[in-house]
């Protein structure tokens, strides 16, 4: 028993040694190392703790209690020292992973809506926030929605206004021909249904021309098309007027200019304030080169749909009216992005695709 | 429409001298103006004078010369000329003035033999004033006062204004019809000079074959002219006009087709076989040399006019060379017609001749005005070239009667959105000079012959409109609640379709609708289908593009020939098939092309080029997007395709596709980097069908057991083979089959490999013992090695 205590006392006396050692251990690894040495299975105070059992009954409460406080010292200063030695270490890794946050993101590649698309899509959106439902109709179509039932008869000077591209056809029965206007979809959507009709027909058309800055024999337009009791030529322009400055802006002015079309009547050409000069035909102290001057840019036709139209899909014109509009993609893009030649929508270079985000 | 404004102040003089106000206001009538031609600054400070006394000077060529200029006063010039005598009207050029060559006049010593004389200004020849090289003599003045600028005398430094007119406005063709628009927009008199002459009883034979393409030919003869120059006024006004003066009698005609908008025609009637002017059809292949010297071959429906022998003009288009007015010509035939637009069109179409007067006619010329322009025109033969009328003929086999359309001012109204009475609406067409009558309904309009379109109500509107100014009609949104907006699915899918791909790192192209055989064949496709265009500008539009592709490979080509190798692109267009239907067959395509490298190459890591699995793995990913299931892909030969790297893609078994790396012949003739890689697939077929809403299902609350399988096959047995044939083995418990690894390598034997699959079993009601998994994978084992011979890797 005397021997236990004997040997408790050199622990204690060798404890300020050990505290020492635990203190100064320089790595996590090696303060591990120094654990199982002090405190491990084969340790001093492990085997103290083993021989308890067989200490002097009355000794055994002093001689526990020295051993417990004995072993609470060496852990808590092994703790101490590990937390301690984590955190630096955990401080030297960290550092130790920097990176030149100034290299650049690792980017997924992204792709570009195509201009003309875009601009479709706002378009539609647009009519569909008016109450309009997005229309459709065949690229290439007959004569009789192209131009006849469109009030454009075979011998009309009208015709001679669109050059035709014509398609052969198995039947010959009728003339079949790309569409040069996407005016088709009115008929056929007439055709199709009773008034009311509210319709925005976008699409792709085409005419018998050779590509340069301002002819494209491929280009897109969207037509508009508004049948009730009691539309009014008021209701277009009042229609134009809100995707004038929904496409172009708050400031932009509406103006509306007599004009022809065979399936219209009264017919109106539609023109904006111009939006380079703000109307007032003047840019830099020069002509305006965008509006030549006049203070306005021709954007596309209008009017109320024809008698004589309605007749041709069934309709009563005592008993409906509507309005008709029809614009180009390519014209707003133009105009609204400041883009010079036509080629470029069909070039698809990606240093112009990309500009358009 | 060139329309000089001094003439149109002329016969609408409350017209301001602001061309550009004159134009806008026109353009928002509804014609529009292109453009205001102004004049040059030259010739300035040259005024008309009197000569009072000519002499010459002793021992010199010179003559002095004493003009009275009205207001700018006398002046003594001396001068080289010797063509005028006391009492002409010359063009003198005053000190300061400055001629079209540029030289500028001064006061100055001439130095003559007998010592230096004063000139005081100079008398111009025609080329010192205008766009003419003669200086044969001093230019006449035909017409003025001393001391008017000469230039409106001469037809020179007008302003011209240029209009763009519409199909439907014969009624602006004319000096006339354009005063009648600047009347409506400023007010004012409209001064339209009337014919004075007396007209004889004497009559000239006239034959109308079909009236129904001739309902109106009158006559005029005129004997005795003197066929020459016109008055400078006149022809200055003709060419600012865009006409070019040829003689008086010419001059007269068109001049008053300008001012009338009625196109006329002048006949040497001595040269005509007659007297008699038949209206007819031409015979099958009769010929007639046309003004301008070339030789027609008409055909029937062409009209032509004859005399009794044979066709001597083409009518509404151009007279004949054999009949037309010489120097010598003395004894005139005017015509002045009503000929049927189609009839003119046509003609002028198929001939490819227009003129002035083709251009009128087939918009229609206003039938009311064919005897007073007659009329006006021998009047003016009469004035500038002498001579007498001796016989008129008005040939009316189809009188013209003028129609009446009833309006009620409410249906304008509401046509319009507007609020304007009937009479406010009555006061609007006479500003135009369309008379209206009282009608109970409403109004009724009596439409002249000069608008031969105002056949209802809603062409009345739109006069009405226009008068009353578009843009002061109140702006509104259609009111009906009767209107619900939206996309359909497929708009939808479209949409869907289109943004996923571009999430995938793709960019749309949009390319032409057309395609040329050449190229078809360049990119492996065949023509068979294709839909030709019958009347193509170019080769390259001679067909309807059967696919996406070709304009797909233009678009990569462009830009891979700009240093952009690395192309990720998509097209959703329209493509055609020809079929046996009137129409030919309208797909919505779908093309990807991929080339380079797949991602950007940069300092984090190696960049990879694409591959065949790049764009099968975008037509996999969008299929899942769009809700697609049952996509498979078949190896085929693809024309254009390489022949190891392409497929069919089907939906169901059904083939909507192909894709695969582009064949090294298709590259080459492409200009593209090989290694290119390209989808094509039916877009109609991935957007899906519109389904009802996904129900939820239950998440599994047991946890999935996995396990890998190394499995030896032999080389060519396709890992999709395998992968089915597990799924097969595995049964219901088997819930993934995913290929993790293909190896070849020394570990296996030679035309053999090792796939690596991960497998993961689950029970969604229970656990799954270790021994029910072991039994599964047994199986999946047990079948692979009987179907495909395959082992374990390791045994």
């Amino acid at each position: 028993m005397s021997d236990l205590g004997a040997r408790l006392s050199a622990l204690e006396a060798d404890l300020p040694a050990h505290l020492d050692a635990v203190r100064e251990a320089p790595s996590t690894a090696e303060l591990a190392v120094l654990q199982v040495k002090l405190m491990g299975r084969r340790s001093e105070v492990s085997a103290l703790a083993s021989a308890m059992g067989s200490a002097d009954p009355a000794a055994r409460p002093e001689l526990g209690r020295r051993l417990s406080a004995l072993r609470a010292d060496l852990e808590k200063a092994l703790t101490a020292r590990r937390q301690e030695l984590e955190q630096s270490e955990r401080e030297a890794r960290l550092e130790a992973e920097r990176v030149d946050l100034t290299l650049p993101g690792r980017r997924r590649r992204r792709g570009y809506e195509h201009l003309l698309t875009r601009i479709q899509r706002e378009v539609e959106d647009i009519f569909v926030g008016l109450g309009y439902t997005i229309a459709e109709g065949p690229e290439v179509d007959t004569d009789w929605y192209c131009f006849e039932a469109l009030n454009i008869p075979k011998v009309h000077p009208a015709r001679s206004m669109q050059d035709t591209l014509y398609v052969e056809s198995p039947g010959a029965a009728e003339e079949v021909v790309m569409r040069t206007h996407t005016s088709t979809v009115q008929i056929r959507t007439m055709e199709s249904q009773p008034p009311p009709v509210y319709i925005l027909a976008p699409g792709r058309t085409a005419r018998r021309d050779t590509a340069d800055a301002t002819h494209s024999p491929v280009f897109h337009q969207f037509e508009g098309l508004a049948v009730d009791r009691d539309i009014t030529f008021g209701d277009l322009a009042g229609t134009l007027e809100y995707l004038a400055r929904a496409l172009f802006g708050p400031e932009r002015e509406l103006r509306l200019r007599p004009s022809y079309f065979p399936y219209t009547e009264p017919s109106a050409e539609i023109d904006v304030s111009c939006f380079i000069c703000d109307g007032r035909g003047e840019f830099d102290g020069q002509r305006c080169p965008t509006c030549k001057g006049s203070g306005w840019v021709e954007m596309g036709g209008s009017g109320m749909v024809h008698p004589q139209v309605f007749v041709n899909v069934g309709y009563d014109p005592e008993e409906v009216q509507g309005f008709a509009f029809g614009i180009g993609i390519e014209r707003i893009a133009l105009l609204r992005h400041g883009i010079p030649d036509l080629r470029l929508f069909m070039e698809n270079d990606l240093r112009f695709l990309e500009q358009f985000r | 429409m060139k329309v000089p404004l001094g003439w149109l102040r002329e016969l609408a003089p409350s017209v301001p001298v602001d061309a550009a106000a004159v134009g806008e206001a026109i353009t928002l009538l509804g014609v529009e103006l292109d453009v205001i031609e102004t004049p040059p600054p030259f010739p300035s400070g040259v005024v008309a004078a009197r000569v009072l006394e000519k002499s010459d000077i002793e021992g010199a060529r010179a003559c002095r010369v004493v003009v009275d200029a009205g207001p700018r006063g006398r002046h003594e010039v001396v001068c080289g000329a010797h063509n005028f005598g006391a009492g002409d009207l010359l063009p003198l050029a005053l000190p300061g003035a400055r001629l079209t060559n540029g030289l500028e006049i001064s006061r100055r010593e001439v130095r003559l033999p007998r010592g230096p004389v004063v000139s005081d200004g100079m008398l111009c020849a025609p080329d010192e004033l205008g766009p003419t090289s003669d200086h044969s003599g001093i230019l006449h003045l035909e017409s003025g006062q001393p001391g008017d600028d000469v230039r409106p005398l001469l037809g020179l430094g007008e302003t011209v204004l240029v209009f763009e007119v519409n199909p439907n406005r014969p009624d602006v063709m004319s000096m006339v019809g354009m005063a009648r628009e600047a009347v409506a927009a400023f007010g004012g008199p409209l001064v339209v000079p009337r014919p004075e002459a007396e007209l004889p009883e004497a009559t000239f034979p006239i034959e109308i074959e079909d009236p129904s393409l001739c309902p109106r030919y009158v006559a005029v003869v005129v004997e005795g002219v003197a066929i020459g120059p016109s008055p400078p006024d006149i022809a200055g006004r003709l060419r600012a006009a865009g006409m070019r003066p040829i003689n008086n009698v010419v001059d007269a005609t068109n001049y008053v087709l300008l001012e009338r908008g009625q196109p006329l025609h002048a006949f040497d009637l001595d040269r005509l076989a007659g007297p008699r002017i038949v209206v007819r059809p031409a015979r099958a292949d009769e010929e007639l040399v046309t003004l301008d010297g070339v030789t027609r071959r008409l055909q029937p429906p062409d009209l032509v006019i004859a005399d009794a022998e044979r066709a001597v003009g083409l009518a509404g288009v151009m007279g004949g060379a054999s009949s037309d007015v010489t120097d010598s010509t003395s004894r005139i035939l005017v015509e002045s017609a009503c000929f049927a637009p189609a009839s003119v069109l046509v003609t002028s179409k198929r001939l490819g001749l227009r003129t002035e007067a083709s251009a009128r006619f087939e918009r229609g010329v206003d039938p009311e005005l064919t005897v007073e322009a007659a009329h006006r025109a021998a009047d003016l033969v009469v004035a500038w070239a002498g001579g007498k009328v001796t016989a008129v003929t008005d040939a009316r086999p189809v009188p013209f009667e003028r129609r009446r359309v009833r309006v009620r001012a409410d249906k304008v109204n509401r046509l319009l959105g507007t609020a304007l009475a009937a009479d406010q609406q009555q006061d609007l067409l006479a500003r135009v000079d369309i008379p209206t009558h009282a009608w109970e309904g409403g109004y009724e309009v009596e439409v002249p012959g000069r608008i031969p379109d105002m056949t209802s109500e809603s062409h009345v509107a739109e006069e009405i409109g226009r008068l009353y100014g578009y843009n002061r009609i109140t702006r509104t949104l259609p009111a009906s609640p009767e209107k619900i907006g939206g996309l359909s699915f497929v708009q939808r899918h479209r949409r869907l379709l289109r943004d996923a791909l571009m999430g995938m790192g793709c960019t749309e192209v949009v390319t032409w609708s057309f395609a040329s055989a050449e190229e078809l064949e360049g990119c492996g496709l065949t023509d068979r289908s294709a839909v030709r265009v019958l009347n193509p500008l170019h080769a390259e539009q001679s067909l309807l593009r059967p696919s996406v592709l070709p304009g797909l490979l233009r678009a990569a080509r462009h830009n891979a020939g700009r240093r952009r190798a690395d192309l990720a692109l998509f097209e959703m267009g329209i493509v055609f098939e020809a079929d046996d239907t009137l129409l030919p067959l309208e797909h919505l395509e779908l093309g990807i092309l991929l080339a380079g490298q797949a991602e950007t190459p940069g300092p984090h890591g190696p960049a990879r080029r694409v591959d065949v699995f790049d764009v099968k793995g975008m037509i996999e990913e969008l299929a899942d997007v769009m809700g697609v299931g049952g996509l498979g892909v078949e190896w085929a030969e693809v024309p254009g395709l390489h022949p190891g790297q392409a497929g069919h893609l089907l939906l169901d078994r059904a083939p909507v596709g192909r894709l695969g790396a582009l064949h090294p012949a298709v590259a080459e003739w492409a200009e593209l980097p090989e290694g290119a890689v390209v989808a094509v697939v039916d877009a109609g077929e991935l957007l899906g069908v519109e389904a009802a809403p996904t129900l939820y299902a239950e998440l599994p609350r047991f946890p999935e057991a996995d396990r890998d399988l190394d499995v030896v096959v032999p080389e060519d047995l396709p890992v999709g083979d395998l992968v089915a044939a597990v799924r097969e083995a595995g049964g219901n418990l088997l819930r993934r089959a995913v290929v993790v690894d293909v190896y070849r390598g020394r570990q296996v034997r030679e035309e053999r490999k090792s796939i690596t699959l991960s497998l993961a079993f689950g029970d969604p009601e229970r656990t799954l013992t270790d021994e029910e998994v072991t039994v599964s994978v047994d199986a999946i084992v047990t079948h692979v090695a009987r179907v495909f011979g395959g082992t374990l890797r390791g045994h």
